[in-house]
């Protein structure tokens, strides 16, 4: 569970460009090695508002921690020293990478339905539900799955919107040009994928709409998580 | 004066906690009360700053970390790797020469 006596120095940290994993195992350790101190300095005699007020005074400032800690740029984020490469550049790319990965998936289970299960599949009910499911995940979710990621990512490194945003209005855009199907096999006909990249003037709708769902729900998000942790700042400050 | 203590401190972290992890492994409260007794705490390091230190000597390959469950508590115990004992070898022999430099002049000039 989450203690309130450190949330100030996690959003130091965070703020600062200190990995979110560096961050937290560094939490959790000063969390514990705190409760160490107390319990010892409580069981020495001390009431136990003494024994934390001490307790505290034996961990250090702040101030020390922070520059103890930004002192070693191994426990930096790289993503967060370069905000425009890893959230405005890079999640358009590992969306692309995810839809062809799905992609080989596919065809790996219609080979293997071909080859090993043989006839009638075509015509199988829950081949035809499991094409529209996959359908709806390689179209509707995966793009957004890609941008909630990417702003996940940025939230837990403190990072300003604005790259973020650019990454996410990019995996939106691509995805909703993206387009799937698949035909699958019989005893004499083999599946058939069809998957591409492209945009008809005359439907320009049905892309906008995935476009604004991929963003909308990214930022949505991204919305959650700050308020989220605006409150938890609040609860320690106050705590 | 801030500065002055900062620069002779520099590289004593590193040089402790690899020296009392050489002997055996240990957590992060217990290696801060390790260097309290071993310096008789006469560097009073805040104990928070070991974990930055701890993780960067983790990541450089000089500790091992590793998750112990011990009275329902789980520790992160910290060991020396062969690079760390290699690399206490050389801080321990420069550390020598300085505090040996630092006496000598402090002993004020021996004319022959």
């Amino acid at each position: 569970m989450r203690r309130p006596q450190f949330s100030a120095l996690r959003e130091r940290l965070l703020r600062a460009g200190v990995a979110p994993r560096a961050v937290r195992r560094t939490i959790a350790e000063l969390e514990d090695h705190f409760d160490d101190v107390r319990r010892e300095l409580e069981a020495g005699g001390l009431d136990p508002k003494d024994a934390r007020s001490q307790a505290y005074a034996r961990m250090g400032s702040e101030e020390a921690i922070v520059a103890s800690t930004l002192a070693r740029p191994e426990l930096m984020s790289w993503a967060r020293r370069w905000p425009a490469v890893a959230f405005a550049l890079l999640p358009a790319p590992a969306f692309a990478a995810s839809f062809v990965g799905s992609i080989a998936v596919i065809a790996c289970l219609g080979h293997l339905a071909h080859s090993w299960l043989g006839v009638g599949l075509g015509r199988s009910p829950g081949l035809q539900l499991f094409s529209r499911c996959f359908a709806l995940w390689i179209l509707w979710a995966l793009p957004t799955a890609a941008a909630a990621v990417c702003t996940y990512a940025a939230w837990r490194r403190r990072i300003s919107l604005l790259w973020p945003a650019v990454g996410i209005v990019l995996v939106g855009v691509l995805g909703s040009l993206t387009n799937f199907g698949v035909q699958w096999g019989t005893a004499t006909s083999r599946t058939a994928i069809s998957a591409g990249i492209g945009i008809s003037t005359g439907h320009l709708l049905p892309p906008l709409v995935r476009a604004a769902s991929t963003v909308g729900l990214a930022l949505l998000i991204y919305a959650g998580c700050w308020l989220a942790s605006r409150r938890a700042e609040e609860a320690g400050s106050e705590g | 004066m801030g500065d002055a203590k900062a620069l002779l401190m520099s590289g004593v972290p590193e040089l402790l906690i690899l020296r009392l992890l050489a002997e055996r492994e240990m957590y992060g409260y217990e290696l801060a009360r390790a260097v309290r007794a071993v310096t008789r705490e006469a560097i009073s390091l805040g104990e928070g700053v070991l974990y930055p230190a701890l993780h960067s000597l983790e990541l450089s390959g000089l500790l091992r970390a590793r998750r112990r469950q011990v009275g329902g508590r789980t520790r992160v115990y910290y060991n020396v790797t062969a690079k760390g004992r290699r690399r206490l070898e050389y801080l321990t022999s420069h550390w020598r020469r300085i505090a040996t430099a630092v006496e000598a002049a402090l002993a004020g000039p021996q004319h022959a």
